[in-house]
């Protein structure tokens, strides 16, 4: 599952390994998983923007030192759920009140794709708000179809912490729909 | 009945209308990652330096009137008083801002979200203390030396009642400290909630530091 995008990364220190022109590669081929960060950190769909533009200038700082011994995927991945964490606890300096940039990616249009007023939606929206930062992360990455072994990877955890994990947001998901004693089709 | 295989047949379905909905305009990007506009971004790095002027500022006014005042103690201690405050809240916070630089984003969540709540715990530290001692230098110590170093006052001679004053504003501000964290508790509550305020309170309370210590915690247990 984890792509390698080798062709985005040039060979560090070579002189455009870091150029725009990959990273505007980069980014095209990572918008989406870009965005889907920002929706599981994100209630509303305003705020989704300035978190995507925290993470498009986080990305490209780090972008700057990227070594390659992860895949693009998984290095995105990282970048884009630390910043997400952190803007959530708004750790970090708000970009919006910093620096009124527009870095390109404009999400208005995904917010109105994506954030479908299905009964599943809602009871995404509801278990993910009930998560901390971390098991957020987790369920975004499960979401995304990654297997056991990748998430523990990219999370920095054991592949049976991420099966413990995963048992508990089950069961967290189960309760949600029970409380609610409605089912789904 | 809903299971999370559901909900992700569902995320895998909704994911396929993202491509064309998001867009990304390279040109504008290109521009906006150019030196002179990331500067912008970059804004707060000035604020380091001029932080970090003052702070030079400070420490070589200190010192020189330590050297001038060599021997004459009632204006030494002071002036040490000042100048070890001065330098080692100025050490501190270099070396906070320098390892939060250093945190490599591209690594682990659970491993950069640790570093940082870390780093929190000791900011939160940091500023508390920085608040309850700052108020002991930051008055009689550097009135004597202000009224010394800049108009060649001695404060000490003032009036006879001054060397009383200092002694009781000193003892007050020692104190204030305990008295200080204790009141935080019991008035923070009914002062006015303006953003200063509270972070005032949860700084001089520990309610920073208890919240930095709960985040470490919580972000530790998950493994």
């Amino acid at each position: 599952m984890i792509e390698a995008l080798t062709s985005v990364a040039a060979e560090p220190g070579t002189e455009d390994a870091t150029s725009p022109a990959r990273f505007t590669a980069l980014l095209e081929g990572q918008k989406r998983t870009l965005y889907k960060v920002a929706y599981i950190y994100c209630r509303d769909p305003e705020e989704r923007q300035d978190l995507v533009q925290e993470i498009v200038i986080q990305l490209w700082r780090a972008f700057q030192r990227f070594d390659r011994r992860s895949s693009i995927a998984t290095w995105t991945y990282r970048v884009a759920l630390n910043v997400a964490i952190s803007y959530r606890r708004r750790e970090g300096r708000r970009l919006r009140d910093m620096a009124p940039l527009e870095f390109g990616l404009n999400v208005a249009e995904a917010n109105h794709a994506f954030d479908a007023d299905a009964q599943k939606s809602r009871v995404l929206r509801a278990l993910i708000d009930e998560l901390d930062e971390l098991s957020r992360s987790l369920t975004l990455l499960y979401l995304e179809g990654f297997d056991h072994a990748e998430i523990a990877e990219m999370l920095g955890t054991s592949v049976s912490n991420v099966g413990t994990r995963l048992g508990r947001i089950r069961r967290k998901l189960k309760t949600h729909i029970d409380q609610k004693g409605r089912e789904l089709p | 009945m809903t299971e999370l295989e559901d909900l992700r047949a569902d995320w895998v379905e909704r994911d396929q209308s993202l491509a064309a909905a998001i867009r990304l305009h390279a040109g504008l990007l290109r521009e906006s990652l150019t030196e002179q506009r990331l500067e912008k971004v970059r804004r707060y790095g000035a604020m380091r330096g001029v932080d970090l002027l003052i702070w030079i500022s400070f420490l070589a006014a200190f010192g020189m009137f330590l050297v001038r005042s060599f021997g004459d103690w009632k204006f030494f201690v002071p002036a040490a008083a000042l100048q070890l405050w001065t330098l080692v809240m100025g050490v501190v916070t270099i070396r906070e801002r320098e390892a939060l630089r250093a945190v490599d984003f591209g690594e682990p969540p659970r491993k950069v979200q640790l570093q940082l709540a870390r780093l929190r715990l000791e900011r939160a530290r940091t500023v508390q203390w920085a608040l309850l001692t700052g108020q002991l230098v930051w008055w009689i110590p550097l009135a004597i030396v202000a009224f010394k170093g800049l108009l060649g006052v001695d404060l000490y001679t003032v009036s006879a009642f001054m060397p009383t004053f200092m002694a009781i504003n000193l003892a007050v501000g020692v104190v204030f400290i305990p008295v200080a964290l204790l009141s935080a508790r019991v008035i923070g509550p009914l002062l006015a909630d303006t953003r200063f305020s509270r972070s005032l309170i949860d700084a001089i309370t520990g309610r920073d530091l208890a919240e930095a210590q709960a985040m470490a915690k919580r972000i530790g247990s998950f493994q």
